[in-house]
């Protein structure tokens, strides 16, 4: 599996999703179920491997704040591309709760919806089946302008 | 106007360039329907009955000469010579091909225009008064204010995907004419008793299916705390509002669901974390944006001028436009007018390329070259020197652009209807037509007084039917177009949504369903009473009567 970086690089994706009943071993990486996460909270912080955890888009990630400092990675899911609220979580991860690890998108991560989700905090890419890796590259810099992140500057011009 | 920057102008280039690829690869087999069609209607265009739709965005309202000899070109060249104002205050082009919008927009970027976020399930263009600025009553122009919102959700990160469509307006004035209180968010400059200037903000409200008033979210929100109360409105409803089901998806649903104060309580908990970020607005920012609008500089003169006051007198004709079609200016020695698109004949917005040239000419000549469209679908030539007023009548007479019906019973909303549009049911036009032809003699229309007709072929409502005096909702029935009645509507500073008259008419006896409205009215009003208030007076019951009686 590659990922897509919001730097423009493709890397190899070196995480390893968990189902619930499944245990770390060797992994060096890992990805578990918010629910798992918050059972077997005492297993898997403070551990020897890096965790990350993959949320749906109807939690409140107020949910995950106790979580956070344990966590190297957030994987949001877009599971279809019109919905839109994993921009929100993404936001709220990276302003309000100030998360400095990864934010993955997952599930239909299409390549015209690249730029919104690089602005609004994710930094890692899982492309949607028979989305054109070529095509993501170049739309991160299709548009230059933003008026959001530079509201006042950009008042202010 | 607003005067677009360097900045401004980047992004519209760009963003063509990215939808012609966009377009491109869609037509190449490249790009998923379902995702095409996301993105082009985030630019404006719709694929409709028998062609693509473009609508093209007009920020709350204002263009100027050389936009509309630009939107005339198109039409000329792309369409089939004519364009058509929407109630949102934009114009939309019926006929172009798909292939040809990308030019269509670059051409359109020439002068700053663009059809960004037009339509998709995103913040569309907001609306605001066609006499901002100019108006008497106006407490400060809101268009400082549209122009700040227009910024701030121009391809927002965050919200370009919501649950579904979110429509602004915005007042600046006592008089409401921007229906506020059918948005999704209506926003009321207030001054409050020391002078400060806020905002009342009501959430909510909306028309289409399920029909709302909005509700008071906010009585007196700081200025410079705009924008951070607007991220947070829109962030609770972009992480609650419902995506399971179109029709319940908008934001009056989820206010109506958990209530207003509960509503308010989540949005005000989130506000509290984002007030004093960046989106705090400095006195700098504003007066950046207020500073980019262009200033009329006005000629100093007499409130009273002789040669229009000979004019009014001598030509009856040109009196009874003048007392319909004008209104008070601010400054003395001006006057607002209106340029009705509601002729004879002429569905209701629809406008044609010399038209629009010629306005353009006239724009230049008399209104500081600027042009105004109305959610009621006409235009307006905001700054017209009283002297000149009777020169411009003759000009716009040629053009038969100065029937003068503003505000009369002839001057109907209307949707392009089943004759244009794949979700409608029903006609709108040729019901429209129907109306205006039965009250063509000046004399009566002008003595039934102002009466609001809205008509909307479908549910959906495009034709703000909920807040006509009367309504029409066109409904298919056995296969023909059967009209809903509603009375008692209204989108001013007393919004009220229609009641149900009765069972649906049959297009064929519709017309005369509204003759007999009016005539039930004329025959039970008081002196000087509105339609709304024999309406209120004396109930329902007789207008019913009259209307089942005669079609039976």
């Amino acid at each position: 599996m590659t990922l897509l970086t919001s730097s423009s690089e493709v890397v190899e994706d070196a995480w390893v999703r968990l189902a619930d009943d499944e245990v770390v071993g060797d992994h060096k990486n890992v990805i578990v179920s918010l629910g798992c996460l918050k059972q077997q909270q005492d297993d898997l912080t403070g551990m020897p491997f890096n965790l990350g955890v993959e949320i749906e888009p109807d939690v409140d990630v107020e949910d995950i704040v106790v979580f956070l400092d344990h966590l190297q990675l957030i994987v949001l899911q877009f599971k279809i591309f019109s919905d839109g609220r994993a921009f929100s979580q993404a936001r709220l991860l990276r302003d309000r709760y100030t998360f400095c690890g990864d934010i993955r998108a997952v599930g239909d991560v299409i390549c015209d919806q690249l730029w919104f989700m690089k602005r609004s905090g994710f930094n890692q890419f899982e492309l949607a089946k028979g989305e054109d890796l070529d095509l993501a590259f170049q739309t991160f810099d299709q548009i230059s302008i933003t008026y959001q992140v530079e509201l006042n500057q950009s008042v202010a011009r | 106007m607003y005067a677009y920057s360097l900045v401004d102008q980047q992004l519209v280039d760009q963003r063509v360039n990215q939808f012609r690829d966009q377009t491109a690869r869609y037509l190449d087999g490249k790009l998923d329907e379902e995702v095409f069609k996301q993105i082009r209607l985030r630019n404006g265009l719709y694929v409709q009955r028998h062609a693509p739709m473009l609508r093209v965005a007009v920020p709350y309202g204002v263009l100027n000469s050389a936009q509309m000899r630009a939107l005339a070109s198109i039409a000329r060249r792309y369409d089939k010579g004519y364009a058509h104002v929407t109630t949102r205050q934009n114009f939309q082009f019926n006929w172009p091909s798909i292939e040809a919008v990308p030019d269509i927009l670059a051409e359109l970027a020439v002068v700053q225009m663009h059809a960004i976020q037009t339509s998709g399930n995103c913040i569309r263009n907001v609306t605001s008064d066609p006499l901002a600025g100019v108006a008497p009553d106006e407490i400060e122009d809101p268009r400082v204010w549209c122009e700040l919102i227009r910024q701030w959700s121009t391809l927002h990160p965050e919200f370009s995907f919501l649950p579904r469509k979110f429509k602004f307006a915005v007042t600046g004035s006592l008089q409401d004419r921007v229906a506020s209180q059918v948005h999704d968010i209506g926003l009321q400059v207030l001054q409050s008793r020391d002078g400060e200037v806020g905002f009342r903000i009501l959430v909510g409200g909306g028309m289409g299916r399920t029909p709302v008033i909005g509700k008071v979210i906010h009585e007196f929100l700081p200025r410079a705390d705009l924008i951070s109360y607007l991220e947070a409105i829109l962030r609770v409803y972009n992480l609650y509002g419902r995506r399971d089901n179109l029709y319940k998806a908008r934001i009056k649903i989820l206010v109506n669901a958990i209530g207003i104060d509960s509503f308010r309580q989540q949005v005000e908990s989130e506000w509290q974390q984002i007030r004093d970020s960046d989106l705090k607005l400095s006195e700098d920012n504003i007066s950046k944006v207020s500073d980019s609008f262009k200033i009329h500089y006005y000629k100093l003169l007499p409130a009273t001028d002789q040669e229009l006051e000979r004019n009014l007198r001598c030509n009856p004709m040109f009196a009874s436009w003048y007392r319909q079609n004008t209104r008070e200016h601010r400054e003395s020695g001006y006057r607002i007018v209106y340029v009705s698109l509601k002729g004879h004949g002429q569905p209701p917005g629809d406008i044609r390329d010399t038209q629009m040239e010629a306005i353009s000419d006239l724009a230049d000549q008399y209104s500081f070259s600027e042009i105004r469209t109305t959610h009621t679908q006409n235009l307006v030539l905001a700054h017209v020197e009283q002297s000149q007023v009777y020169a411009l009548w003759r000009q716009l007479d040629k053009l038969k652009l100065a029937t003068p019906n503003i505000g009369t019973l002839n001057d109907i909303i209307a949707c392009p209807g089943l004759d244009f549009c794949s979700l409608a049911n029903a006609t709108s036009l040729d019901v429209s037509e129907d109306i205006m032809s039965r009250f063509q003699e000046l004399d009566q229309l002008y003595d039934i007084g102002d009466i609001r007709i809205n008509i909307s072929g479908c549910m959906n409502a495009c034709g703000h039917h909920h807040v006509g005096h009367i309504g029409l909702l066109g409904v298919e029935k056995n296969g023909g177009d059967w009209y809903q009645i509603t009375l008692g509507g209204s989108a001013t500073n007393h919004t009220a949504l229609g009641k149900v008259l009765g069972p649906a008419v049959a297009k064929p006896d519709i017309g005369n369903a509204v003759e007999q409205i009016i005539t039930v009215y004329v025959d039970l009003r008081e002196p000087a009473e509105t339609f709304l208030q024999t309406l209120n007076r004396v109930g329902r019951n007789p207008f019913k009567e009259r209307v089942y009686d005669s079609t039976h």
